[in-house]
């Protein structure tokens, strides 16, 4: 059984009724075991309802779910799922009476640990995300950020091969955002499927093996960062900032450099032929003249930019022409 | 370990999770479940006669040890649910590998213990205040043990159907306020055209199965009452575990 993809998905549809709305709408993919996967994509895109879907939560219109080779079918899998699948959703934390160490304790137990296991566990999980000192806190007193990092422990524990985890980061610091993509890395790097939900495209850049992009309930484009970056590879773009005071106006600077530059105040944003950027940017710098630009810098495309351009619309508008 | 152990375990720890409530809200339970029918007792009491307190005594005990039971099971838990549902809870759970037949028993079971203390206060000055045999105590553990899992059963069941935790409160002290007065009222005072919802109150069972204990006697109108009960508690331990599960859709 382990030699079966952790989830294939083929064709899934979630319509749900009055007002009819078509959340997820032929989505299909597949994640490996040992492989980090992310669903990016706008609010509404439709990536909580697929992922609650994945977990038994709610139940596909049509279209199949497979965990490791066995259908998933709606309630009677939900133990399957669940001794399968840890899945932080994306919402607050319930079950505030509780104390940190407990919930995450009695998650690992409830997961089919044993006690002196889960206290192990426990216990490595608090002191990595640095909350091993509010274990004896109740759940209700703590801020967002530690019911968050609480929460992750508790998808945690118990060392699930499947991990699905819902906008993980959202109330996090930078700093434990690292500690926790290293975690989540860690995982996939013991063998464990990591299915990340998430609309902060620059950390999907280097956390995640693999990427789906989706927008009004379709997947619009998957692959490797990499792999989608390509789409852009012919293009780089170039940033401008004017010097505040200088003679040069950005518009007229824009108009020179590309007819679909952008301009927001002294900035220009412009997409142009790779192979012409360098002439490009000298032309611009040769317009402005010395010190009348505080920034120039060519950018190779990040996969952000492959996000905003699928989002606009123009790169698909690209490979229909 | 074995399924069965596994089974065992994991209510223990779901049971451990549902009694973590104990530490906040002790207090409110104890006041709430005891106030409530002991200060209904104390009223009647007040306004009746020696002989009237003589004739309506048993009546008014057992009403009120119900209700003491009702406060906790039906309405806190009512609302106690419907927090659980609004705020995610049920589906944490529904994402663990625990049967929703598991969960449920153990908020039940959390449930009858927390309305233990209010109980057993209410019997006590009760029968003190209608100086009636303490021999009742005995009658009322199988009381308190179906009797709880019964109402809890139905207030489990208006937590899932309430929209809010506002509204399952309302919903609840609506329930409430039935077993409170077809459990108190003596059957022959209560109007005929009430009699239908009298018979589908597991309340109205408790209150029979309890009243007879206050005269150290024993019948087999009490097992009868006492069967009646344990099935209202089975039905509404199936409905709430399957059919009335709240849809995540």
């Amino acid at each position: 059984m382990r030699h079966a993809p952790a989830y294939e998905i083929r064709n899934l549809r979630k319509v749900y009724d009055s007002p009819e709305v078509v959340a997820n709408d032929g989505i299909s993919f597949t994640v490996e075991p040992g492989e980090s996967f992310g669903l990016l994509g706008p609010n509404g895109a439709g990536k909580s309802t697929l992922v609650r879907q994945l977990v038994g939560l709610s139940t596909p219109t049509s279209g199949e779910i497979n965990l490791f080779g066995e259908k998933v079918d709606g309630r009677r899998q939900a133990k399957r799922i669940g001794r399968t699948v840890a899945y932080l959703p994306q919402g607050s934390l319930s079950l505030g009476e509780l104390k940190v160490g407990e919930a995450v304790r009695y998650t690992g137990m409830l997961r089919g640990c044993n006690e002196a296991t889960a206290i192990a566990e426990t216990q490595e999980l608090l002191d990595v995300l640095t909350i091993a000192d509010l274990a004896d806190r109740p759940i209700r007193k703590l801020s967002g950020g530690q019911k968050r990092l609480t929460q992750i422990a508790m998808t945690l524990v118990g060392r699930l091969p499947v991990v699905i985890l819902d906008e993980p980061t959202g109330d996090i610091d930078p700093a434990l955002r690292l500690t926790i993509w290293e975690l989540v890395q860690n995982r996939a790097g013991a063998g464990a499927a990591v299915i990340l939900v998430t609309h902060d495209v620059a950390e999907a850049e280097h956390a995640l093996d693999r990427v789906a992009i989706m927008d009004r309930g379709k997947v619009i484009a998957a692959g490797t960062p990499a792999e989608l970056k390509s789409e852009l590879s012919h293009r780089t773009r170039l940033e401008i900032v004017v010097a505040d005071g200088a003679a040069l106006d950005a518009t007229s600077l824009a108009r020179e450099i590309a007819v679909d530059a952008r301009v927001r105040g002294r900035r220009v944003s412009a997409w142009v032929v790779a192979d012409e950027a360098i002439r490009i940017l000298e032309k611009a710098m040769a317009m402005a003249g010395p010190g009348a630009l505080e920034d120039a810098r060519l950018i190779t495309p990040t996969l952000e930019d492959v996000y905003m351009e699928l989002r606009d619309g123009s790169l698909s508008s690209e490979a229909d022409s | 370990m074995s399924a069965r152990e596994m089974r065992v375990h994991r209510f223990r720890v779901l049971f451990a999770m549902q009694m973590a409530r104990v530490r906040t809200a002790w207090r409110p339970y104890l006041i709430v479940s005891s106030a409530m029918p002991l200060g209904i007792a104390v009223l009647l009491r007040a306004v009746m006669s020696r002989a009237q307190a003589d004739i309506y005594g048993r009546q008014i005990v057992a009403g009120s040890v119900v209700l003491a039971i009702a406060m906790t099971g039906l309405v806190m838990l009512a609302q106690r649910v419907a927090a659980l549902r609004e705020n995610g809870a049920l589906d944490y759970y529904g994402t663990l590998p625990v049967g929703r037949a598991s969960v449920i028993a153990a908020v039940l079971s959390s449930f009858a213990v927390f309305s233990l203390p209010g109980t057993v206060i209410v019997l006590v000055l009760g029968s003190m205040l209608f100086h009636l045999s303490l021999t009742a105590v005995w009658a009322a553990a199988p009381v308190w043990f179906f009797g709880s899992f019964a109402l809890a059963g139905i207030g489990v069941a208006l937590g899932f159907a309430a929209p809010d935790e506002q509204l399952a409160g309302m919903y609840s002290n609506l329930a409430m306020m039935a077993v409170l007065f077809l459990g108190i009222i003596p059957a022959a005072k209560v109007p005929g055209w009430l009699g239908p919802v009298r018979a589908v109150l597991p309340s109205t069972y408790a209150v029979d199965a309890l009243k007879p204990g206050f005269g150290g006697t024993f019948s087999g109108g009490q097992v009868w009452d006492l069967l009646i009960l344990a099935c209202f508690g089975v039905a509404s331990f199936w409905l709430v575990s399957g059919p009335l599960w709240p849809s995540a859709d």
